[in-house]
Parts: structure tokens; C-alpha cells; sequence
């Protein structure tokens, strides 16, 4: 293991976040706006693309919903996308992978299924070890989130 | 790994967790930040968890709390911490009474002796208005809503919960339903016509609800396969235009389509024979958002129609009703039955 790797998982495992379920969750104290950029940023740094951002709140006002802001971040590695889509059909209705972000008043829950446990519902190994990458991104990506920004 | 890692290792772990290294034990604050917040809230306002009200605690028993941690509550969103040690677990219960300012409430081990058919009625009568019938819970949803109007903005507990139940001793039952909570909806139903014996009916009227036990077992399923897959007899266009006309003909809004890639590779090199529709019902999910508010990271509906490299058309969708699992609510995975019945009347509609 590299070093930065070890600090890292140091850091992780004492980071503000729910990381062990089989929904990750984080909560963030930054503006909704400012959640969303810190996300694609800290999306951008580790090489993924944002594809597309779901305005879910603006289709339920749209029809009279009263609801406050809710997005959904689809991301992903370009390569990584067509290689599972192709490798595995099965994988196509969870790629991209997707961040869920939900405005609580003044905080933010940002929310994304655990790779790890959808990994159990497929068998092939190579897949295993792609799920256990795209957690260990998303902790990370997690963990930044909660971090007070200077 | 070389000493210098090893060193600044230690370094890393004694700047970020000095109490528990120093061996004065785990840090329950720390360990409530890190696993309760996210739900609970800092000041536990509540938010997808219940609220934690301070003066709550004091007719709550420090084993109650424990256990609730260990146990969670099966279909009701908070899961069971069992990777967290009993130190960890122990510390959390600490630190909550400290920042409750409470003292546990004293159990004194008197086991409810009673008639449950009695108990039955009178939960029926007193309880199920809130609670639900056999304390399933009532109300949708989830802990409190900011965001969607819903018939309470605090869910009434569950009190049938195996969690709960496994959790709650007769005497901390006894306590609340004799004297209420204050700060909520409970009365004190020892002053409001029930009897010293009909709070102990309704105790082991409870008992007698299904136990953890009795939940795991039925869990214990086959695991059905997380994606939904189906040829079609027919083109990749013809497949396409029969998928619309099936969902707008079930009242659903579809959106633009986009390709699978769409936004990863420039245009030019996007896959065009994998192609997402999706499809959304808003009045559907509004009432699912009060159920599920993280719901999002299923959403939108979708169903890809893929041509593969032998020509062969297919049709591929999450499989709703399994990914519901994945998120501890019953009442969620009862509306994602019946949406993978419709995605299904669907696809047998679109590959006719």
C-alpha cells in the first residue's frame, strides 16, 4: 500500500460519515449551491465526469410539488462505463453511478448507494474489485464534503 | 510498509483519535458524529432518523439504548450497527447521556403478566391511532420531513418493531404507557382510563408480536437477480417507439432520452444503441419521496434498450423491488413491488 493510500484510510475511518450500510450518507454544513460544486470538484480531482445533473425538485414544482431542492449527480470514468455496459448488460441500470442531493434547510445530505453491498449481487470477481474501488472513491469523496472549507 | 510510514501512521491516528489511543477507550462523541449525525442530526433534530429529544432520555435505560444500537429497527430505516464494538457501542451511550443530562431510567425486572386478547382490543382502541395496527407505525415515511407535507412531521415509533421490542423491557413499556412522553403526542394513559393490569395486557400483548428472531428467518431468501433484462422480437427503433407509447399509456412523463454515455465521451463517439429512457410519474413520486426522501439514487425510472453486437434488442431495467431492500423500509419495499409490477406489464407490452 502507498503511503498516501494508508493516510488516507487513516482518515477515513474516523471521518464524519456513514460508511459501513448499505446507503453511505454524508451531511454537509456548506450552502446547497456550494455542496454541488465541492462535489463535482472533489468528482473531477479523482478523474471522474459529471455526465448529467437530474433537477428532480424543479420536475416536481413543475407539476405543483412543493419541494425543496433535490439533484441527482450522474458520474462516472468514460472507459470504465463502456467496459461494464458491454462486459456486463447487467451492470447498465447503475451506471452511471449516482450521488443523491437532498437540501435539509440550511444543511445538505448527500447520499449514494453502497458499491460494496451491490457487489454482492453480482458474482463476477473482476466486477468485486471495480465495486470496491468506486466505494473507496466515494468514501473519500465523502469524507471531503464533511471537511470545514478555508 | 517502511517506518517512516508506520511513524507518521501512528502520527496520523494519534492526531485524529487521541483519547482512544491513549487507552482511555473509544470516544463517544467522535462515534456519534461519525454514525448517528448523518440521520439523527448534531442536536438531534431528527432528519431520515427520529428525533433524539434530551428529555426523552431520561425514561429511556442505558440497555435500552444499547440495544437499539445493536439491534436497529428491521424496516423502519435504522439499521443494525453490528460492526460497531461493545466499547464503541457503550461510549455512544455515554456520551448521549451526557449530552442529555439525563440519568437512566432504573429498571426493576418486573416481567408483564397478563391477558394479550385483552391487550389486543386495547391497543386497538388506545394505541393504533398513532401506532399503527399491531404497532406497525402509521404515517409514511421516515423520521421527519423538511421538505413534503405529510400527516405527521414526526413518525409515531413503530412499537410492534421486533427491533423495539427486543429493546424496550417490560418496565420501560410500563413507564410510557402509564405516564407518556412528554414533548410528544403520548398521553399518560395511567391517568387516562387505563388500568395498573390493561398496561400490563398490552405488554404481553406485544410480546407476542413477531419476534427478531422471526424476521431474520424470513429474510433468509433467495436473492432474487438485481436487473430486470428482456429481448425483444423486434428493431432497435421499433422497440424504442413501442417502450414510449407503453409508458405515456401508463400515465407516465418521459423525459428526453439520453444515451448511456451521453456526457462521458463526446458526442461523436457516444454508443447509440444503448439508449435510457426514463420515465417518471410526479404524483407517484412525490408520495414515495415522503416514504424514501434518498430515493434519488434510483431515480429517475429508467429502462435501456441495448442492441447488441448480434443484433439482438434488449430491454434492461434495476430491479426495483431488490434495490428497495438495500435501504431498511418496509413501506418502500411494498411501493417498489408494485412499481416492478407495472415496469413489467410494461416490457411484456413493448416485446408483444
Amino acid at each position: 500500500m502507498r503511503f498516501s493510500s494508508l493516510i488516507l484510510l487513516c482518515l477515513l475511518l474516523v471521518s464524519g460519515h456513514a460508511n459501513a450500510e448499505n446507503v453511505m450518507m454524508t451531511r454537509s454544513y456548506e450552502s446547497f449551491e456550494a455542496t454541488l460544486q465541492t462535489i463535482k470538484k472533489a468528482l473531477e480531482s479523482r478523474g471522474y465526469t459529471v455526465a448529467h445533473e437530474q433537477r428532480c425538485d424543479g420536475g416536481l414544482k413543475g407539476f405543483g410539488y412543493e419541494t425543496d431542492f433535490y439533484r441527482v449527480i450522474f458520474f462516472g470514468k468514460a472507459e470504465e462505463v463502456r467496459h461494464w455496459s458491454k462486459q456486463q448488460p447487467e451492470m447498465i441500470p447503475y451506471l452511471p453511478l449516482k450521488l443523491a442531493v437532498i437540501a435539509e434547510e440550511d444543511q445538505v445530505l448527500v447520499v449514494s448507494f453502497n458499491p460494496e453491498e451491490l457487489a454482492l449481487l453480482f458474482t463476477d470477481k473482476e466486477l468485486q474489485i471495480q465495486f470496491s474501488r468506486w466505494k473507496n472513491d466515494i468514501d473519500s469523496i465523502m469524507h471531503e464534503i464533511t471537511q470545514p472549507k478555508g | 510498509m517502511s517506518l517512516k510510514s508506520l511513524l507518521l501512521l501512528i502520527f496520523a491516528l494519534i492526531a485524529w483519535h487521541p483519547a482512544e489511543l491513549l487507552a482511555l477507550g473509544p470516544d463517544g462523541q467522535v462515534l456519534f458524529e461519525a454514525n448517528c449525525v448523518v440521520c439523527h442530526r448534531k442536536s438531534g433534530e431528527g432528519s431520515i432518523g427520529l428525533p433524539l429529544q434530551k428529555s426523552k432520555f431520561s425514561v429511556l435505560s442505558d440497555e435500552y439504548l444499547k440495544k437499539t444500537i445493536r439491534n436497529g429497527r428491521p424496516g423502519r430505516i435504522m439499521p443494525a450497527f453490528d460492526r460497531l464494538s461493545d466499547s464503541q457501542v457503550d461510549a455512544i451511550v455515554s456520551y448521549l447521556r451526557e449530552w442529555s443530562g439525563t440519568e437512566p431510567f432504573k429498571e426493576a425486572g418486573v416481567i408483564a403478566k397478563g391477558d394479550a386478547d385483552n391487550g389486543a382490543r386495547l391497543f386497538a382502541g388506545h394505541c393504533a391511532n398513532c401506532h399503527g395496527d399491531a404497532g406497525h407505525g402509521l404515517g409514511k415515511g421516515t423520521g421527519k420531513s423538511y421538505s413534503r407535507e405529510r400527516e405527521f412531521r414526526v413518525i409515531p415509533p413503530a412499537v410492534g418493531n421486533p427491533g423495539f421490542l427486543a429493546s424496550a423491557s417490560d418496565d420501560m413499556l410500563r413507564e410510557t404507557i402509564t405516564n407518556g412522553r412528554k414533548g410528544t403526542l403520548m398521553g399518560a394513559y395511567g391517568k387516562l382510563g387505563l388500568s395498573v393490569q390493561d398496561i400490563d395486557d398490552i405488554i404481553v400483548y406485544l410480546r407476542s408480536l413477531p419476534t427478531l428472531a422471526d424476521v431474520q428467518e424470513e429474510e433468509a431468501y433467495e436473492q432474487p437477480a438485481p436487473t430486470i433484462v428482456w429481448d425483444s422480437p423486434y428493431d432497435f427503433e421499433t422497440t424504442l417507439t413501442n417502450l414510449k407509447q407503453a409508458l405515456t399509456g401508463s400515465n407516465f412523463r418521459i423525459f428526453p432520452d439520453r444515451y448511456l454515455e451521453q456526457g462521458l465521451f463526446p458526442e461523436w463517439e457516444v454508443d447509440k444503441k444503448q439508449l435510457t429512457v426514463r420515465y417518471c410519474n410526479f404524483r407517484h413520486l412525490y408520495e414515495i419521496l415522503k416514504i424514501e426522501p434518498r430515493l434519488g439514487i434510483a431515480l429517475p425510472c429508467r429502462i435501456t434498450v441495448v442492441e447488441r453486437d448480434d443484433g439482438q434488442v434488449q430491454l434492461i431495467a434495476m430491479n426495483m423491488a431488490l434495490i428497495a431492500r438495500l435501504f431498511n423500509n418496509q413501506q418502500l419495499n411494498e411501493h417498489a413491488a408494485q412499481l416492478n409490477i407495472r415496469q413489467l406489464e410494461i416490457l411484456e407490452e413493448v416485446t408483444f
